[in-house]
């Protein structure tokens, strides 16, 4: 017996042993790195999914504000809330408005005066 | 001897040991090559799902980029009967209430069905649809709801019965992965006609329903293919859960968006036209009613609207004829406001001018044994007196003057029978026979605008004729085109089309226009205090087949613009059947100097005459109150 245990130690030595634990070691750690890594991986998909999700939310959201915006822009809405809190807005009468002459053109009338016209009046809103 | 025997021992097992794992190899092999794609194909199909991506159907916007129209994104709200089981009858109760959908109804959907899958196997259908759409915050009230929808006593169930009713309040109701959407029409009927409507239909791609809107009339119906955009779709796996796993994503491809479009319509002044027009309307209830406003130099249309209108949202509420873009689509005879192509035709050839004079019989002739009147009885009158008092007489010896050749060469000039070219469907072209088809009376007919019909935009933009100096320009009704960033892609100009009369013409009859509001012309109620108006009236017969011509139906109309000087817009108003009075200067004139004086200020044209300012008022004091003072 005695002499087995002891031809088995000549076979097994000290730096065998090391070795096989690093091999464990090496073998568990990466099966763990694994393991993380692909724990990792799922959890930044969730991740990925839920910002995916927020940032189709936010762009629902924004639709929905800019047609609001539009709604209470639209000539009709302002129309009735004006009426609504009795504000009594209306246009001013052509004796009313302060006109300043002024020699220059106008913003956006490249294409008109493209094709040869002069620069018409409705300077201030086109 | 131990190391023998060991070493023996050693190769048997490892022999072994191969060979176990060479018969695990080939099986290995056997499985993922031989069998490859039979067994990743089921595998597959237990884990593997293509989600469709559902594209955004772009905006249409104004000039001033405010949204028209809009898509708001819905869902599509479904049930899974096989996770319901008995509970169908109480759930059905609950949600019905929650969402105001008919129980019974409810009921009948929530009940399992059975049917027999591709395995052969009997199973409950898990797919039903409860509504096909539904608002997000619908979708979150519904989920909240579920969290705690009492359906039994839970104290009263046993393990299984908590587990599934754990798992009912979380997969019974579910929405499906493609959105459904509806279209929306922010400012309900204003410029319907000129908007359209969509038709939403469902198709299925793949094994999936797709809702999605199909344009069937206006810039919706024209601009269809652009304003679609384009299915994305998703393969990904998923887990027992049904969760995705984003790692696992195979192929991603994003929708595209559909382009906006941005009108040319001011949404401010299709207000004002259409308060005015229904103002109009309730004044001499017509058959039907359209107004046109354009810019003469560019061809833009700022405004058209129509009466009877419809709102877009729900289309299908109204009758075909309110869907109707009359502007474009009904033809009619114009009358004397046609009086302006033919009598220009002749100034601009030089047969007349101005002050050629003709005698106008005191208001009857007889012409190929048929007669011509006038409304009231003129003696000799200028060129311009017979545009001031629209005589039919002067206007037809100033035609015949020119010839049936020329008036037919510049009636195709100024667009007369041709579609004017505008970016929406189903525009009519009129009607203008050639001349071997004129009988011997057309001459004596057409100059006064019958024997001929002409859609509203087209009068409109043969008065821009007159306008712009003598050019016939392309009716414009889209700006330009953009990506959802913003990015213009594609940009409309305007475009003259052709050079039909010369400026001195144009100038001319537009000075004989202008006598039109004054005084003694046939329209001094479409006149305005502080701006110079050119216009023309038109009260017209209408035809009605067997019966001929009737005077009890009329179209009645004024097309002019202003300044008259320096012309910003024209607007173009057209009456079918008004009743009360007949006249166009009566029934239109007013409708167009009430749109008129609101644009002036809308637009900021500058007045005509000059205006002392009023300095001394207090800032913000209303007129009245300053006159009571």
């Amino acid at each position: 017996m005695w002499r087995r245990v002891q031809s088995r130690n000549e076979i097994i030595g000290a730096g065998w042993i090391v070795r096989a634990v690093v091999v464990c070691l090496f073998v568990g750690g990466s099966c763990a790195g694994y393991l993380w890594q692909k724990s990792q991986v799922h959890q930044l998909g969730q991740a990925i999914r839920g910002l995916e999700y927020d940032l189709e939310q936010l762009e629902k959201g924004n639709a929905v504000l800019r047609q609001r915006y539009s709604v209470l822009a639209s000539p009709r809405e302002l129309d009735q809330r004006v009426e609504q809190f009795g504000l009594d807005l209306r246009s001013p009468a052509p004796e009313q408005i302060l006109r300043i002459r002024d020699s220059g053109g106008r913003s956006d009338v490249s294409t008109v005066q493209s094709l040869g016209y002069s620069p018409g009046r409705l300077s201030r809103r086109y | 001897m131990v190391v023998r025997t060991q070493l023996r021992r050693l190769i048997v097992f490892s022999t072994l040991l191969l060979l176990g794992f060479s018969v695990l190899l080939g099986r290995l092999v056997y499985i993922q090559v031989v069998r490859h794609d039979e067994l990743s194909g089921k595998a597959f199909k237990y884990t593997q799902r293509t989600y469709l991506k559902q594209t955004t159907r772009g905006d249409i916007l104004d000039r001033n980029g405010s949204i028209l129209v809009s898509t708001e994104r819905l869902k599509i709200l479904c049930a899974d009967p096989s996770r319901i089981g008995d509970y169908y009858e109480p759930l059905a109760a609950i949600l019905a209430e929650h969402l105001d959908l008919d129980e019974a109804d409810l009921v009948k959907r929530l009940r399992p069905r059975f049917y027999t899958n591709s395995l052969n196997k009997v199973v409950i259908d898990p797919h039903v649809r409860l509504r096909a759409r539904i608002t997000e915050d619908e979708w979150n009230s519904v989920k909240q709801l579920m969290k705690t929808v009492p359906l039994a006593d839970e104290d009263a169930l046993d393990k299984d019965g908590k587990k599934f009713l754990t798992a009912l309040r979380r997969w019974a109701i579910y929405t499906e992965p493609v959105d459904s959407h509806r279209r929306v029409y922010l400012n309900g009927e204003l410029a319907a006609h000129v908007l359209g409507f969509v038709q939403t239909k469902e198709r299925v791609v793949g094994r999936q329903s797709v809702f999605y809107a199909r344009g069937k009339a206006g810039i919706e119906g024209h601009f269809d293919q652009y304003l679609q955009g384009v299915l994305g779709w998703r393969t990904t796996e998923t887990d027992s859960r049904r969760r995705e796993q984003v790692a696992l994503r195979s192929m991603d491809v994003d929708p595209v968006d559909g382009l906006n479009v941005h009108l040319t319509i001011d949404a401010g002044v299709q207000a004002i036209v259409e308060d005015e027009l229904k103002i109009g309307v309730e004044a001499s209830s017509p058959l039907s009613a359209t107004v046109i406003v354009a810019r003469p130099q560019t061809g833009e249309i700022l405004a058209m609207a129509n009466y009877p209108t419809f709102d877009p949202n729900h289309p299908g509420n109204y009758e075909t004829r309110n869907r109707r873009n009359r502007a474009i689509s009904d033809e009619f005879e114009p009358g004397s406001t046609f009086k302006t192509v033919s009598v220009s035709s002749a100034i601009n050839d030089n047969v007349v001018n101005l002050n050629t004079r003709f005698d106008c019989e005191n208001g009857h002739i007889y012409f190929m044994g048929r007669s011509l009147h006038d409304d009231h009885r003129y003696s000799v009158l200028s060129v311009q007196d017979i545009m001031k008092k629209s005589s039919n007489i002067g206007a037809f010896k100033i035609a015949r003057r020119l010839g049936a050749e020329r008036l037919h060469y510049y009636l195709k000039e100024f667009g007369i029978g041709d579609p004017t070219g505008i970016s929406l469907p189903a525009e009519r072209a009129g009607t203008l026979r050639t001349v071997d088809k004129w009988s011997g009376l057309s001459i004596s007919r057409v100059p006064i605008g019958y024997e001929i019909a002409v859609t509203p935009l087209q009068i409109t933009m043969a008065m821009c004729v007159i306008a712009n100096g003598g050019w016939l320009m392309n009716p414009m009704l889209v700006q330009h085109l953009s990506d959802p960033n913003g990015e213009i892609v594609m940009r409309y100009h305007p475009e003259r089309l052709r050079r039909v009369i010369t400026e001195e013409a144009a100038q001319r009859m537009t000075r004989a226009l202008e006598t039109v509001v004054e005084d003694g012309g046939t329209a001094p109620r479409a006149r305005l205090e502080h701006y110079t108006v050119a216009g023309k009236t038109g009260t017209a017969r209408k035809y009605i087949p067997n019966v001929g011509y009737t005077r009890s139906k009329y179209y009645a109309s004024f097309i002019g613009f202003l300044p008259s000087e320096a012309p910003e817009i024209v607007i173009s108003v057209i009456f079918n059947e008004p009743r009360g009075s007949i006249y166009g200067g009566v029934i239109s004139g007013p409708v167009f100097q009430g749109i008129a004086k609101k644009l002036t200020n809308y637009l900021n044209i500058t007045p005509s005459r000059e205006l002392k300012l009023e300095t001394n008022r207090p800032r913000g004091l209303r007129e009245e109150n300053y006159a009571r003072r």
